[in-house]
């Protein structure tokens, strides 16, 4: 007698933790940012072009000027009131042994108006903001557009916000 | 109640994997800095270099033709501008050349946009042949520099006139199709 009760007891625990588990394991993706340290390789960014490469810590760096190593003694910079499109400056790609996510969703801004951005081969469309969507092991090609209309002569110094999370984009 | 406790045992134990499971990669945020520096035209990737005294470059690192005495070599005793109804040639006033970092050519697309007064042509000018446009196309191979040189036509303009246009550039990669 005694004994059928204490199962039943039992069993009405675990149920109501059971449920308790589900609850505290959500379906969405948590917000978690994740610190890459020194040495680790986990980035979904890389360098492609000559204007732009990777920095002591791994970091990428997009760089038109003489203090960058691909700088070949000529063609120290941009021109005033100019606007200049290159293909391909860095890659984003979705290593799904990292990530493991079948589909991510890329965010790429920057903090100046004066740069945009655009996916593969410049087709004459670019956006101060853009997302993309990238399914397992996919990567995509980003290309940028710089416009130094109203800027003078001198050293910019800006920053590119590249933000990922967990399945397609909208 | 021993049984009972040992079936909390079991379920937290249970609780604790699945939790410690759900620590993957939910997003991923970072910033990279970009450095541009802004140069005069005659550093930068694609030149505007001033050959002839008639270009400069301008205190905001722009390219200028100027022909009157507000050009910056303009010098007591100089000639102040051109006379009506003649025509001038001057060949290599201005360069245009590729420093682009990857040794690509270029297609360079010139665009004049004042009157056509002014005409454009690149390299040497020979009598009869050359012929000035407003609208030029030239090649440029990489580490190469462009001579392009002006024919200033002013008949029936009289003094004192002056005349101005802007010369838009537009570059692709790649050589032009002729």
């Amino acid at each position: 007698m005694g004994t059928k009760t204490e199962v039943i007891a039992g069993i009405g625990i675990m149920i109501l933790l059971l449920i308790g588990v589900r609850g505290l394991y959500p379906a969405d993706p948590i917000t978690v940012v994740y610190a890459t340290e020194d040495g680790e390789a986990f980035s979904i960014d890389n360098p492609l072009s000559l204007y732009s490469h990777q920095d002591g810590n791994g970091f990428l760096v997009v760089d038109i000027s003489r203090d960058s190593p691909f700088y070949p003694g000529e063609g120290d910079g941009l021109s005033v009131n100019s606007t200049y499109v290159f293909d391909g400056v860095f890659m984003i790609e979705n290593n799904q042994s990292e990530t493991g996510y079948d589909t991510i969703c890329v965010r790429i801004s920057s903090d100046s108006p004066n740069l945009g951005f655009f996916e593969g081969a410049f087709g004459g469309s670019w956006a101060d903001v853009i997302e993309v969507t990238l399914e397992a092991d996919e990567s995509a090609e980003i290309g940028m557009r710089v416009n130094t209309t109203g800027l003078g002569l001198g050293d910019y110094m800006s920053e590119i916000t590249i933000e990922a999370w967990g399945g397609g984009c909208g | 109640m021993k049984k009972v406790i040992g079936l909390f045992v079991l379920i937290a134990g249970l609780l604790i994997a699945v939790t410690a499971s759900s620590a993957n990669f939910a997003y991923f945020e970072a910033d990279r800095n970009v450095h541009i520096q802004i140069v005069p035209d005659d550093n930068e990737l694609i030149d505007l270099r001033p050959i002839q005294p008639y270009a400069y470059i301008n205190d905001n690192g722009m390219l200028v033709i100027d022909l009157s005495h507000n050009n910056g070599n303009w010098e007591e005793g100089f000639g102040e501008g051109v006379s009506p109804n003649s025509t001038y040639v001057f060949e290599e006033v201005f360069g245009v050349s590729n420093d682009l970092w990857e040794q690509t050519p270029i297609c360079m697309e010139i665009t004049y946009t004042g009157g056509d007064e002014v005409t454009f042509f690149e390299g040497d000018y020979v009598p009869g042949q050359t012929v000035g446009s407003n609208h030029l196309f030239v090649t440029i191979m990489p580490g190469d520099v462009v001579r392009i040189g002006m024919i200033i036509n002013t008949t029936g303009i009289s003094a004192p006139n002056s005349l101005d246009g802007q010369i838009h550039f537009d570059a692709t990669a790649g050589e032009c199709q002729s």
